[in-house]
């Protein structure tokens, strides 16, 4: 595992010595779980995530993209007797490739629209430190939809808002042994577009 | 077996005067996803690859597509049972789509479809229970399409499900042992929550 994400890695940083553009996103992740204190609420990491783009013609190009996500949520129980606090935290990493057909809605390329596909490898962990500890993995690879638009903000520079949508999935949720009941579990996208993952972004071009 | 007979002359006549038609593949997530059944809750969509073949009438686009759809979720546990949840099938769609920009490189559609999904669940738990998904139903469509090369083009579609005739059925004697005896309807989810996305390519013929 630890090979296959420094192997990961070492791509990242060597492609985007040839990239045509570099960037920045800020976003939530589509890997979330339900909060287990906080009832009606999503465990969502906020994602930042680096990335380089390959134009392969103005019309397609290759993205690579690292992320790292985090989310903690405190809960606190006054039980009349005594305090009780605890938090739980889902954070991960992930490593992306995705493929865009981008279409011009001007002559001057200034507003394009975007889609594509996409896979990636995802590393993530939840932990819960409330009362007693337990842990579970969520790791494997996962194959996407993604869609959006991007302005060009300056000859230099261009500005995007990325909806990606999760389909086939190998991820598997892995409770730890002293988890509640040491189960692994196929993690699951959730119909229609509810956990649609949302991110914006900066992009500087190269060339 | 009208069915198929019915889908197969329509195929037919449309690829005799399909001059200037166009044959496409897409992969997304169907429709037809996601049913709360007495057991489990099948909240997670089938992944389909489907095979699109369009053809232009003016300014609409005749669509007609079939594919095949598949998703498995296992949950196995550390005394080596395994549960999953098993949804696959066929839909069958027919699309008339209002493209009045088509011969632009640009060319953004919304339109109308009808479907024949014929798809089998199969839920493992303490016991195999299974069901059939089959009906027509309507869905409302919209998405862009955009010129890659004069031959190739690439396009995104979103599509929600309006009126449905589906009909679920358990076709085993398990729910009756467990006193489960229903058959009922597959209706659409609220909003967006039952929205169907796919991403594909087509090549001019």
């Amino acid at each position: 595992m630890k090979k296959t994400v420094l192997i990961l890695f070492f791509i990242f940083l060597i492609k985007p010595i040839y990239a045509n553009s570099i960037g920045l996103s800020y976003g939530s992740s589509f890997i979330n779980q339900p909060s287990t204190y906080h009832s009606n609420m999503n465990l969502v990491p906020k994602q930042l995530a680096l990335f380089a783009e390959y134009s392969m013609t103005d019309k397609n190009s290759l993205f690579t993209k690292m992320g790292f996500a985090r989310k903690k949520l405190l809960s606190e129980t006054n039980t009349g007797h005594e305090l009780l606090n605890g938090t739980e935290e889902l954070s991960g990493m992930s490593f992306e490739l995705e493929y865009q057909t981008i279409a011009s809605l001007d002559r001057d390329k200034t507003i394009n629209l975007f889609w594509g596909l996409g896979a990636g490898y995802y590393n993530y962990s939840y932990t819960n430190n409330y009362q007693k500890t337990w842990e579970k993995d969520y790791n494997g690879l996962a194959q996407f939809f993604s869609f959006g638009f991007s302005t060009l903000i300056h000859t230099k520079a261009k500005m995007f808002i990325h909806f990606k949508k999760m389909g086939f999935s190998n991820i598997k949720e892995k409770q730890a042994p002293s988890g509640s009941s040491g189960k692994t579990i196929d993690y699951v996208s959730k119909s229609g577009l509810k956990n649609l993952e949302l991110s914006v972004g900066l992009c500087y071009i190269i060339n | 077996m009208k069915t198929k007979r019915f889908l197969f002359v329509m195929l037919s006549c449309i690829i005799i005067n399909s001059q200037a038609a166009e044959l496409g593949v897409d992969f997304g997530t169907g429709i037809v996803q996601s049913i709360e059944t007495d057991t489990q809750s099948f909240d997670s969509p089938p992944n389909s690859i489907n095979v699109k073949l369009w053809v232009p009438v003016k300014s609409m686009m005749l669509v007609l597509s079939t594919g095949y759809s598949y998703k498995k979720n296992e949950t196995n546990y550390s005394n080596n049972e395994e549960r999953y949840l098993l949804t696959k099938g066929i839909p069958v769609e027919f699309e008339i789509l209002s493209c009045p920009l088509q011969s632009k490189t640009f060319s953004p559609f919304i339109g109308i479809g009808m479907g024949y999904y014929n798809y089998e669940l199969t839920n493992k738990s303490y016991a195999t229970f299974n069901y059939d998904l089959k009906g027509f139903a309507q869905y409302f469509t919209f998405g862009c399409k955009y010129n890659i090369t004069t031959k190739v083009s690439s396009f995104i579609q979103f599509k929600k499900l309006g009126w449905s005739d589906i009909t679920i059925t358990p076709d085993n004697n398990n729910f009756y042992d467990y006193g489960f005896t229903y058959k009922s309807k597959y209706d659409s989810q609220n909003g967006i929550e039952d929205m169907g996305i796919a991403v594909g390519f087509s090549f001019k013929m």
